[in-house]
């Protein structure tokens, strides 16, 4: 599976959150996720769902504060996970 | 097709789903495990003059809006009263997280108590996606007669969890496998 790069912005709308900006082929798209999915700056996202031209279609936990929950990404943005869960 | 509280208890016991903290056997009823609510909520400030959303507007961020909108409240324990007709946004103090090898899906849904008082728990939104983790937002509306006291810790909504047929997509290591970082 695979982590997205993430920057943080700030603080959620609840404790347990934090406001993220992530780099999409649209420009950087803000999400609200829970901090404890975190892991050393990345999302965990699964592995892509599609790709296309150079971008790699990833599903979010959450959908962005545009309400997409699927977006576009450079594959530099997403980083091998190598303790992440199993596939199916 | 809805798991029985057996079937969610195996489940929660093999550790393909997480409930955090976890449900005592009386949260449970055939079909379904009750949430409660947290002490967090957030408080929409009404007495702004001229103060109209619009989320077509250029560049609207719905998270950064209810931020600059609201007040994070915290709920005392003896509760604190939702008037008629106000929106509060709430959280389930339960943290869930249901893995993809659960091969399943959550539905929140309001409980028949509250909701013959008029309390609504959320906004048609009520799917919660295979592999989401985190607490639970609530969209809480009073439309009852009077007003509502809420109270920490009190049972809010319940979570159904379905089965979900095959696996998806983002689970699924496919020809995207081999993708590297540069």
């Amino acid at each position: 599976m695979m982590l997205l790069k993430i920057k943080r912005i700030g603080e959620g709308l609840h404790p347990s959150e934090t406001r993220i900006s992530v780099e999409t082929r649209e420009g950087p798209a803000e999400i609200a996720v829970d901090t404890r999915a975190l892991r050393n700056g990345t999302l965990p996202i699964g592995w892509p769902v599609g790709k296309n031209d150079g971008f790699l279609l990833v599903e979010l936990p959450r959908p962005t504060v545009n309400g997409a929950r699927r977006v576009w990404v450079r594959k530099e943005e997403l980083i091998p996970d190598r303790a992440g869960r199993k596939t199916a | 097709m809805i798991l029985s509280d057996r079937e969610i208890q195996r489940l929660l016991k093999n550790r393909l789903i997480t409930i955090e903290p976890t449900p005592t056997l009386d949260a449970y009823d055939s079909t379904a495990v009750d949430l409660t609510l947290d002490s967090h909520i957030r408080v929409f400030r009404t007495n702004v003059p001229g103060f109209v959303i619009d989320p077509s507007a250029a560049g609207y961020k719905a998270t950064a809006l209810i931020l600059s909108a609201t007040d994070l409240f915290t709920i005392p324990q003896q509760g604190w009263e939702l008037q008629r007709g106000t929106l509060v946004l709430g959280w389930t103090r339960e943290r869930i997280d249901l893995d993809y090898k659960a091969k399943v899906a959550g539905r929140v849904e309001g409980k028949s108590g509250l909701a013959r008082i008029g309390l609504a728990v959320h906004v048609t939104a009520p799917t919660i996606h295979a592999g989401f983790p985190g607490t639970i937002q609530l969209e809480l509306i009073n439309h009852g007669p009077a007003p509502i006291k809420l109270c920490p810790g009190m049972p809010i909504c319940q979570l159904i969890i379905e089965a979900v047929k095959g696996t998806p997509s983002k689970a699924h290591k496919s020809q995207f496998a081999d993708q590297r970082a540069r």
